[in-house]
């Protein structure tokens, strides 16, 4: 027996071994990010921004050489925040010694990047110079602190998730990470303007209105800063996770929330001029405007329609799963997708069901209306092109890409539309062509 | 492969998820709520397996003095006659030699699935809700639960634990109820066998508590609770089927005890159990020869059995 019963407590010893090592192999991947892609146009140059899990790229239409990627390949070469530059910049115009001197620190300033020789040579001259004691341990510090700080934060993005911001003048692109920090990026060069740890892992996007950012995390605050500074302008505290985009509509910002509320804000204040909490679950969908509704689908199977005015329900429509992904407005008629795997085209005033199309597969990504039709990605990469007034689907539908598909289709020029995958290609799909046709792809840098 | 990992989930993730998810909404979304009173609900659902293992453990140590016996007489002389002997000896007491397994081996799939259930459930990345989303059945009641709180106490259920206090409580645990099954004898080994033996079960009792423990460190919270609570569940079940007679402190103890003086009485009884009119096994006459009560071996005495007296605090004197 004494042989025998050594055995039990090693089978029992390795049993969570055994365990582990099972479950390891059906554990779901960390986050991978599903950003829309945007095209804005760059000095007439058509530019489409393209994020793939934790990189941002600044793809030239057609094109698969990046003007710039976020974070970079090389550091040595990446500068530190223009913000940074200016406050080290200040701190050299606040050191007592002479003009030729500062200029000299300032270039070195100029240079700084964020790995490499640049920094140790900015310390150095700043020791080497005249400037007393104090000051010059106070520059070096701050060179140190902010060098972490950048590093730190490109170090690890995560993943990127929500809507990819670009400010009015086609200057600024903002980027909100999956580790809670917002980017504000020059579009021409991918350099960072400035950059704001919220706090809060950001699911949700940067909606971009006036000169004013908005975005909001899962520590359920929504913030508001200046566009061009990073300036915190207010926030307001929500009694649940932010995943969606806020959406701006003349002075007020409509955010949703996992406590199952859509709250109605005051644009330059950030206070609450109402809240719906009539959903039974959670909301991750971005709300849609259109006229005196605003429409929010939610986790209890539920699309509601909601009076902007005061936030009361007009109606709501029910479906067999989840609604996430933002429905679209058109001419009366709402559609909007579902986790269920079906599109439902909805009267916007009664609420009253016009048709519904079952897709086979979830539905998260956003569709869109190109080309006469709605085009619809389901999650097992199948892209329909549907009637708007009938569902049915366009001769040539489905078409498959053979990926998966979770992000929010675009509209491009025309009948285009944009579509990034979870592979990683960029994929242009033509909506007006009859029969439609396989989409083609770009695939994007490695 | 695929059609085996898609009825694992098919039937076990997925009913589990679903399961804990309506747990937690009626424990106002506290998810660790839902696992504690999943986890007693297992207990309680395997109590059969349980107690047959507790019956087979004393079984087996009853049967000790006639095992070290046979090694004594066949081992490097007549193997098969050994083993020929052994088996019979299993049949004569009911022993079977698996019986101590099938509870750990049966917990294993829930252990795998729990691990599933949480990282599903409990995700923290959109995907895994997307995941979730096609994962819970189509009724309002869980499909309306979402989101979950992932917080209990100190700990995030979806993440390691940091703060190591479950690593610590889950191995703890664990020691205090392998002791309970296996414990320390009350004699000291006298042959070279007993003495393997001892060292080898002593080395068991610290190494499996550990290696708990250090898989506590890496595995979501949620299931180190699991394990944790399942372990307290154990102990608390044993020591009311043992009729509350359990010698905390021989059960902490971290030594064998000294070998008797020669020709000294034992004191016979197990660790646990002392002062008991126990039902002893028939001796061999090697272990009366030795001059030992059951050759150091304890004796788990059954709960049903009654006392001849009460004791209450530390055992003192000779029985």
């Amino acid at each position: 027996m004494g042989s025998r019963r050594n055995y039990a407590p090693l089978a029992v010893a390795a049993a969570p071994l055994l365990a582990l090592l099972a479950a390891g192999c059906g554990a779901p991947p960390g986050p991978e990010g599903w950003a829309a892609p945007n095209p804005v146009t760059v000095q007439s140059q058509q530019v489409i921004l393209v994020a793939h899990k934790s990189h941002l790229y600044a793809l030239p239409e057609g094109s698969s050489n990046a003007n710039w990627q976020f974070p970079p390949k090389d550091k040595s070469t990446y500068p530190v925040s223009e913000e940074a530059q200016q406050a080290l910049s200040s701190a050299v115009d606040a050191l007592d010694t002479d003009e030729a001197t500062r200029t000299q620190l300032k270039q070195k300033v100029r240079d700084l990047t964020l790995t490499g020789p640049s920094a140790g040579a900015l310390k150095d001259a700043v020791k080497a110079s005249s400037a007393p004691d104090n000051k010059k341990s106070d520059l070096t510090s701050a060179v140190d602190r902010i060098i972490k700080v950048e590093k730190d934060a490109l170090g690890k993005l995560q993943a990127i998730y929500g809507d990819i911001g670009v400010s009015s003048d086609s200057g600024t692109v903002f980027v909100a990470t999956f580790r809670g920090i917002v980017f504000a990026l020059d579009i021409q060069t991918g350099h960072a303007r400035w950059l704001r740890d919220t706090g809060g892992e950001l699911v949700g996007g940067v909606a971009v209105d006036g000169g004013v950012i908005y975005v909001g995390n899962k520590a359920e605050r929504v913030l508001a800063y200046d566009a061009a500074s990073g300036a915190a302008k207010w926030s307001f505290d929500a009694d649940g996770a932010i995943w969606a985009t806020p959406t701006v509509s003349g002075d007020v910002v409509y955010v949703t929330s996992l406590d199952g509320s859509l709250y109605q804000l005051d644009k330059a204040s950030g206070h609450k001029n109402w809240a719906f909490s009539g959903a039974q679950s959670g909301i991750a969908s971005r709300p849609v405007v259109d006229g005196s509704s605003v429409y929010v689908g939610a986790f209890d199977n539920r699309m509601y329609s909601i009076n902007t005015a005061d936030g009361s329900m007009n109606w709501s429509l029910k479906a067999d799963n989840w609604f996430w992904a933002t429905p679209v407005v058109r001419g009366g008629v709402v559609y909007a997708a579902s986790l269920d795997g079906k599109v439902y085209a909805v009267d916007a005033a009664s609420g009253g069901r016009k048709w519904a199309f079952d897709t086979g597969s979830p539905v998260r990504a956003a569709p869109v209306i190109a080309g006469d039709g709605l085009v619809v990605a389901s999650k097992d990469g199948h892209i329909n092109k549907l009637d708007l007034e009938t569902g049915e689907p366009a001769e040539g539908s489905p078409r498959s890409i053979g990926t998966k598909i979770l992000s929010d289709l675009v509209n491009g020029a025309g009948s285009l539309v944009y579509i990034s995958p979870a592979a990683a290609t960029l994929v242009e799909f033509d909506a007006s062509a009859v029969p439609l046709e396989q989409p083609g792809g770009t695939p994007l840098p490695q | 492969m695929d059609w085996l990992f898609y009825l694992f989930h098919l039937l076990l993730v997925t009913p589990m998820t679903n399961v804990l998810v309506a747990m937690a909404r009626v424990f106002g979304g506290n998810f660790g709520v839902a696992i504690i009173v999943f986890t007693l609900a297992m207990r309680i659902i395997t109590w059969p397996m349980t107690s047959s293992q507790y019956k087979q453990s004393r079984a087996m140590q009853a049967i000790q003095p006639q095992m070290q016996e046979l090694q004594k007489k066949y081992k490097g002389k007549d193997p098969k006659k050994l083993q020929s002997e052994t088996m019979a000896l299993y049949k004569e007491a009911g022993v079977n030699p698996l019986g101590c397994l099938l509870p750990m081996v049966a917990q294993m799939p829930i252990w795998i699935a729990l691990y599933q259930v949480i990282r599903v459930a409990l995700g923290s990345t959109p995907e895994s809700y997307v995941s979730l989303s096609q994962t819970l059945y189509p009724f309002p009641y869980v499909h309306e639960a979402v989101p979950l709180s992932t917080h209990f106490l100190v700990w995030n259920l979806a993440q390691p634990d940091t703060t190591f206090l479950l690593p610590a409580i889950v191995a703890a645990s664990t020691y205090v109820q392998q002791k309970l099954i296996s414990p320390t004898p009350a004699t000291a080994a006298t042959t070279p066998q007993q003495q393997q033996q001892q060292q080898t079960q002593q080395m068991m009792s610290w190494m499996m508590p550990l290696m708990f423990g250090v898989f506590a460190l890496q595995v979501p919270a949620g299931l180190a609770l699991y394990w944790f609570i399942s372990a307290v569940a154990g102990i608390v079940m044993q020591y009311f089927y043992m009729g509350r007679t359990v010698d905390w402190r021989s059960i902490l103890s971290i030594s064998a005890p000294a070998a008797p003086a020669p020709g000294a009485k034992a004191r016979g009884a197990a660790a646990p159990v002392t002062g008991r009119d126990e039902k002893k096994p028939p001796k061999s006459a090697a272990a009366r020869d030795n001059g030992s009560a059951e050759s150091g071996e304890p004796v788990m005495i059954t709960g049903r059995q009654e006392s001849r007296r009460k004791r209450h605090g530390r055992r003192r004197g000779k029985r």
